[in-house]
């Protein structure tokens, strides 16, 4: 039976319930068409349960310096049966919080695949139904390398980790982004012998440079191996189990036995979206997110604008929705946080240094050092730094970055310090709570204009 | 007694100055070191500090030429003196915009009050680059959430100038805006035409690699001591100077007198009107002295506090229009100097190097002089000194 919207959304990630959403409370009669999961990837996959691990992480360095606190014999071994268990409650439960949210807001739920069918046409199964404008926020899907032999079956993404809901006694994970970080630490905290290898030469590509170096300084002691400028060449199966991977590292060849490869690389969804039938090849848009057919946006991973993050998904579907009823609002990307839920955790908004100093402006940066600071002591964080770049010619705040306990908080303030155009001016007046990790925001914007308060 | 308000000497050289405007409504009562009057001369803009308190009673309307030393008003102790004052000295009416416009605002007690701006809606960092450039934010429409001015409506304003409006009905011309030329402006006016016609200028271009210029600085930031182009191009250019002595010289007269100080000046815009305040002795200084000396500038020259001596002898000016975007330009000479280099923006730019290509940062630089007192061959050598010390920094020292 042909049902005519205004707008039709397919993928119920966060960026497709945000647009939905948003669409509906405009007015416009909304359907959102969802194949799989309500909540997307970001929820059952991905966010929510890799930050209940890097809770149990973090929660399990707690304990081991309890003593510190004068709290006698505590200690945590990490249970992931448990872990797991509490996983799924988790997810299921906001599962179905998503979806009565969306009937709440009255979003009509069609489920099943969608597919484009022409312009302002959606199938979803043996249904056509008819859209003003639709709106695609159907994510990304895994990429498997291509090395030979990363078609075995010991060569997984982290989501089937999730369904085996087994620790492997050893993992090779390729790349150092913030997600391969996290399931290292998870994996290494469960005992597991994890080995991270990254193409590129430092942790935490794309942030600022700084905050990676000094992730690694502070993983110095850490069991977690990590190999930079490191290809994978071949693996094999290992006859007596796992694999025989043969890494190239620096220029020089060594074969290493995992009993799991672990893959992060995720590309835009388009398969069997009926793009073709719009004359779409990608779901690369403008600034205000129509792709280049008129009536068509996208938003989130889909539109292969990476770094992937719910949070930048999530305010493109906001605006899509806006832009789709008319408005003609941009997105910037610029002020969208990085974060990666780490010990400690790290977090990037806006330029970083080099970035800036590439853009033209004329650069001064600040920084404060956090294990300094009383709160950093009371938790005993031994590392970490805010650092800010600025713009000296006019003092605008170009970019936040943080490597401190709480930066994935912390940063929502560089952001909206960002998104408000301030300049260092005022984030070196904010009279931020003290003690706290967030006061060296304000100390790092006093160094960079020459006039840190605490910097002997 | 009532308290004069005399012209203070700014500079030397000074001898009279144009008051441009009072800041205070006649009667109203003003505050020591308010400032009271404006004052300009043809090389600084500067606003005068009052020398006590009391009741302002003008002796000479705005626009006046006056002389150093000229009582131009008084300030009276109370009403009764001011009454006095008013029968003894009768004052020339205050007339002119200014006057009036701080009539109402001395009405309310508030002598120098300028409307709140924080009534309009702007992001700090739109405030901030306004400001740089005396953009006007009350004359923008603001993109942003709820009307607010951001960054991007401030850099429109800045790129696109606002169009005239079209004249009503046809042809004629409207006047927008009528900007008398005095003061700054006057000096610039008179000393750009008297460049041009009192010498036999020609500009001669080079372009050169900026590759260790941009290390420098880089190193120089990693140091914690930044210096900025202009300070790099004024030590360049002073060495240079110091080996093609001919160039630092001025025709007075039947003759040339080639001087022995070496005084760089360096135009700058604090965005109302050009000002050529003088690194006094650049060859004797070094980066980080000439660096420091003209940070100090700049900051007098954005408080209007630049002397009249700061501005005055200089003998060969620098103007570096890079931050514009420019590439390159003719610049004229600021006589009675002889010369004048002008720097455009560094670019990456693909050169061919022994047979292959590489990506390269280079600017131009463009030499302007005298070609009556100054050879063409001794203008190019002088140049390519100057562009080989951009090049080779080392070669400096
Ligand atoms: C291990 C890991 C951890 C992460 N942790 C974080 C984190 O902590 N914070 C963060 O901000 N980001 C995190 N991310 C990134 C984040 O998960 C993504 O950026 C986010 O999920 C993107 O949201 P989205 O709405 O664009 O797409 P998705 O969340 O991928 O949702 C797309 C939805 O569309 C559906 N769909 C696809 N095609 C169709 C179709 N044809 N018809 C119907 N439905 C369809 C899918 O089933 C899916 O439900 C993580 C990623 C990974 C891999």
């Amino acid at each position: 039976m042909a049902e005519s919207y205004d707008v039709i959304v397919i993928g119920a990630g966060p960026g497709g319930v945000a647009a939905a959403v948003r669409a509906s409370q405009l007015g416009a009669k909304t359907a959102l068409v969802e194949a799989v999961h309500w909540g997307g990837f970001c929820l059952n996959r991905a966010c929510v349960p890799t930050k209940l691990f890097a809770a149990a992480v973090e929660r399990r360095r707690g304990l081991a310096a309890a003593a510190r606190l004068g709290l006698r014999d505590v200690a945590g071994e990490i249970d992931p049966g448990a872990l797991f268990g509490l996983k799924d409650e988790l997810v299921s439960y906001f599962a179905m919080g998503t979806e009565g949210l969306l009937k709440a807001k009255k979003v009509s739920l069609l489920a099943g695949r969608g597919r484009l069918a022409g312009p302002g046409r959606v199938a979803v199964g043996e249904s056509l139904h008819e859209a003003k404008a639709v709106i695609l926020a159907v994510g990304a899907a895994w990429a498997r390398p291509d090395f030979p032999g990363a078609d075995l079956e010991a060569v997984v993404h982290p989501a089937r980790l999730l369904e085996e809901a087994k620790i492997p006694a050893s993992a090779l994970l390729l790349g150092a982004g913030p997600w391969a970080l996290e399931w290292a630490q998870f994996l290494s905290a469960c005992g597991c012998r994890v080995t991270v290898a990254a193409r590129e030469r430092g942790l935490l590509p794309g942030f600022d440079p700084e905050i990676g170096q000094r992730l690694r300084a502070a993983w110095k002691n850490d069991p977690v191996t990590f190999l930079a400028g490191c290809r994978v060449i071949r693996a094999s199966r290992n006859p007596e189990g796992g694999l025989a991977v043969t890494l190239s590292v620096k220029d020089r060849e060594e074969t290493r036995a995992f009993e799991r490869v672990i893959h992060f690389e995720r590309r835009p969804a388009l398969e069997d979206l009926g793009l073709e039938s719009v004359g779409l090849k990608d779901l690369r848009g403008n600034e205000q997110l129509q792709t280049a057919v008129p009536g068509i946006f996208a938003v989130g991973d889909a539109t292969g604008c990476f770094p992937d993050l719910s949070h930048g998904s999530t305010a493109m579907g906001i605006l899509a929705a806006e832009n789709a009823l008319g408005a003609a609002r941009t997105y910037d990307p610029r002020v969208v946080p990085r974060i990666a839920f780490t010990s400690p955790q790290a977090a990037s908004v806006g330029l970083g240094e080099e970035e800036a100093e590439e853009a033209g402006y004329d650069v001064v940066t600040g920084t404060a050092a956090v294990a300094a600071t009383p709160m950093a002591m009371i938790q005993g964080a031994a590392h970490g730094v805010v650092k800010v770049v600025g713009d000296k010619r006019y003092g605008e705040l170009l970019g936040v970055h943080a490597l401190a306990p709480f930066a994935t908080e912390i940063i929502g303030a560089g952001a909206l310090a960002l998104q408000m155009e301030a300049t260092l001016e005022e984030l070196a007046r904010a009279a931020l709570p003290h003690p706290t990790i967030a006061e060296s925001l304000a100390e790092a914007a006093r160094e960079a204009l020459g006039w840190a308060i605490y910097l002997p | 007694m009532a308290i004069e308000i005399a012209v203070p000497k700014l500079g030397l050289t000074m001898e009279e100055a144009v008051l441009v405007a009072w800041k205070a409504a006649p009667g109203a009562r003003v505050r020591k070191e308010e400032i009271v009057l404006v004052l300009e001369t043809d090389k600084v803009t500067y606003e005068m500090p009052s020398p006590g308190e009391g009741l302002l009673h003008p002796l000479v309307p705005a626009g006046s030429r006056i002389a150093v030393g000229e009582v131009v008003g008084f300030l009276a102790a109370d009403a009764a003196e001011l009454a006095r004052l008013a029968l003894e000295k009768p004052g020339a009416a205050v007339t002119g915009e200014e006057a009036a416009a701080v009539a109402p605002a001395a009405a309310a007690a508030t002598p120098s009050a300028a409307p709140p701006s924080s009534r309009i809606k702007a992001s700090p960092a739109a405030r901030a680059i306004a400001r740089a450039h005396g953009i006007d934010l009350a004359a923008l429409t603001g993109s942003g959430p709820a009307g607010r001015i951001v960054r991007a409506d401030v850099m429109r304003a800045l790129e696109e100038p606002r169009p005239a409006p079209a004249a009503p009905g046809g042809s004629a011309l409207t006047v927008l805006e009528e900007i008398p030329i005095v003061g700054v402006r006057r000096a610039i006016f008179r000393n750009m035409h008297a460049s041009l016609s009192s010498q036999a200028q020609i500009t001669l271009h080079t372009e050169t690699s900026a590759e260790a210029l941009l290390r420098l600085r880089r190193k120089r930031k990693e140091a914690g001591a930044p210096v900025s182009y202009n300070a790099f191009f004024v030590q360049a250019i002073a060495r240079a100077l110091r080996r093609h002595p001919r160039i630092n010289a001025s025709v007075e007269g039947e003759v040339i007198r080639v001087w022995r100080e070496i005084h760089v000046g360096v135009a700058m815009d604090f965005g109302n009107g050009l000002f050529v305040p003088k690194v006094r002795h650049a060859d004797a200084k070094t980066l980080e002295e000439i660096e420091a000396e003209l940070q100090r500038l700049a900051a007098a020259g954005r408080a209007g506090r630049l002397t009249l001596d700061e501005l005055s002898l200089g003998t060969f000016t620098l103007t570096n229009l890079g931050a514009w975007g420019i590439d390159r330009f003719t610049p004229i000479v600021n006589p009675p100097e002889s010369a004048i280099l002008g720097v455009g923006r560094i670019e990456e730019k693909p050169v061919a190097v022994a047979g292959e290509v590489r990506i390269e940062a280079r600017t131009a630089l463009s030499l302007t002089f005298d070609h009556r007192i100054i050879d063409g061959a001794a203008g190019a050598a002088f140049l390519q000194t100057v562009s080989r010390f951009v090049e080779e920094p080392a070669l400096m020292l």
